[in-house]
């Protein structure tokens, strides 16, 4: 063959896979970057905020550690066709399966509150009443799904995910210090190991991978209807995914490790909305930027989350549960996902209601289901009957034991903070 | 037949009961859909399990112990 035409044909081949891929990206895009939710560009700025650009590489590791999780979500979605909730119903009986919904139901619904918290709060910065952001975001989130399309509710959503790079632009035109960026790449603490430091890092982590997650990509899997023989474009989908939530991340610390950190011991901010109001003064487009951005992570968490909620419910109960439904094929799936977005709504309208306990709350909630659906994932992984030759190989155990074990202690660890922080000196 | 009979079948009490049972029954029917767990019980599985119970065992111990502190201090 020819130099020229083995080129073109590399090329046809190329494109081919390039638009096969496109067809079925979404998935892991979505969840990956709805895992910046209002709670994550929190952590992300106040991280930045009190530490500068010193853990950017910490952030960076925990790329290919959500990666490897939500790539084995990928795989026993596609193979058994099920979502978590059901496949854990179905292998472990009904005990740890109430165990995992009701615990996911309530999660939910509190990570939920806490994306409104951070929605309400972005949008004052513009000086938006809360009362408008929470009717507004309802109204703007029955729309996304009416429609009864899979692939136009993944188009919308992923345009969404292209919004939350806004971080990118906006840091950019700060002009950061990249060599001084570059040199936070090297793992270092340059003030010591310090027990704020830890705690830094365990809500970290504590954002990076969440139980919602889990669920939320297994079900979309599933209602996309991928099957084995796209797992390499879906774990393309999940790689990318992974890239922009690091990206992300990195942006956000830089932006606030820019502006607000103060050596040697930087400040504490309580919320990125706080940080927006700080910045918007001097930097008007920047402070609008991480407004904006946070209240559009706000929403791609609450989209995700009140789906994944939504998701297993109807698998479970067996209600009709696609987003290919029309409402009135699939009424108890849309009555839970509508119910859910207005009365987390309302709470974060009741005047005096304890919106910062319920988003520490998430927090220790959240360890009591991230290690049982994380030791599920991995014994599903394990069975050669469910799995057949999709299952774990002997590296992808060591791999994904590892990260689970990891996961489990410091997020129990960063539960124990929140609840105990005298405990850890904070 | 009496108006208040005729309407007594809608009332509140009677509506919510209908509704409850109907959740009774549903909830029944899935324990008794999933009653056999389909994951074969190996040593490790059973481990797995088990330091799963004990983890949550000691998380529901933290956190009562957190609400009596928070409760005895007010």
């Amino acid at each position: 063959m020819q130099p020229g035409a083995n080129f073109f044909y590399k090329y046809r081949r190329f494109v081919k896979w390039l638009s096969l891929y496109l067809a079925l990206a979404g998935p892991g895009i979505i969840v990956m970057v709805a895992d910046n939710d209002a709670g994550g560009i929190t952590t992300y700025a106040a991280t930045g905020a009190k530490f500068g650009f010193n853990l950017i590489w910490f952030i960076i590791l925990l790329g290919p550690m959500a990666f490897a999780v939500q790539e084995m979500c990928v795989r026993l979605g596609a193979v058994t066709k099920r979502g978590h909730a059901e496949a854990i119903f179905d292998a472990f009986g009904p005990f740890w399966g109430w165990f995992s919904l009701m615990d996911l139901g309530f999660l939910d619904f509190l990570t939920l509150i806490s994306e409104f918290v951070g929605m309400t709060a972005a949008l004052s910065v513009f000086g938006v009443p809360p009362v408008v952001t929470v009717i507004g975001v309802c109204i703007l989130m029955i729309l996304i799904v009416m429609h009864g399309r899979y692939w136009t509710w993944e188009k919308l959503v992923l345009l969404f995910c292209g919004l939350n790079l806004i971080y990118v632009p906006a840091t950019l035109l700060l002009h950061p210090d990249f060599g001084a960026i570059q040199r936070a790449l090297i793992p270092s603490f340059p003030n010591g190991f310090t027990p704020e430091i830890f705690f830094f890092l365990m809500a970290n982590i504590g954002t990076t991978i969440a139980p919602w997650m889990l669920f939320f990509h297994q079900s979309s899997v599933v209602d996309k209807g991928l099957t084995e023989k796209d797992i390499p474009f879906a774990r393309w989908d999940t790689l990318i995914g992974s890239f922009f939530v690091v990206l992300v991340a990195a942006f956000v610390m830089i932006l606030t490790g820019t502006l607000l950190y103060k050596p040697p011991n930087g400040i504490d901010i309580g919320n990125a909305a706080q940080a927006a109001h700080a910045i918007i003064g001097s930097y008007p487009l920047v402070g609008a930027a991480l407004a904006i951005g946070l209240f559009d992570a706000g929403l791609l968490g609450a989209i995700c989350i009140s789906l994944a909620s939504s998701w297993a419910m109807g698998e479970v109960f067996g209600w009709a549960h696609s987003i290919n439904n029309k409402i009135s094929e699939a009424p108890m799936f849309y009555a839970y996902y509508f119910l859910s977005l207005v009365v987390a709504g309302t709470v974060v309208l009741i005047p005096g209601a304890p919106l910062v306990l319920i988003t520490l709350f998430v927090q220790v909630i959240a360890v009591t289901l991230l290690p049982a659906a994380l030791v599920f994932l991995i014994l599903l992984l394990n069975q050669e009957e469910l799995m057949g030759k999709y299952k774990n190989t002997f590296l992808q155990n060591v791999i994904g034991l590892s990260i689970v074990t990891m996961i489990v202690v410091l997020s129990t660890l960063y539960a124990l903070s929140v609840l105990f922080p005298e405990m850890f000196h904070l | 037949m009496s108006g208040e009979d005729e309407y007594s079948d809608l009332s509140e009490g009677s509506l919510l009961g209908r509704t409850f049972k109907g959740w009774t029954a549903k909830i029944k029917e899935i324990n008794k859909k999933y009653s056999q767990p389909r994951l074969k019980m190996t040593p490790l599985v059973k481990v797995s399990l088990l330091v799963l119970r004990l983890y949550l065992l000691m998380l529901v111990i933290i956190l009562v112990y957190k609400f009596y502190t928070v409760v005895s201090f007010r």
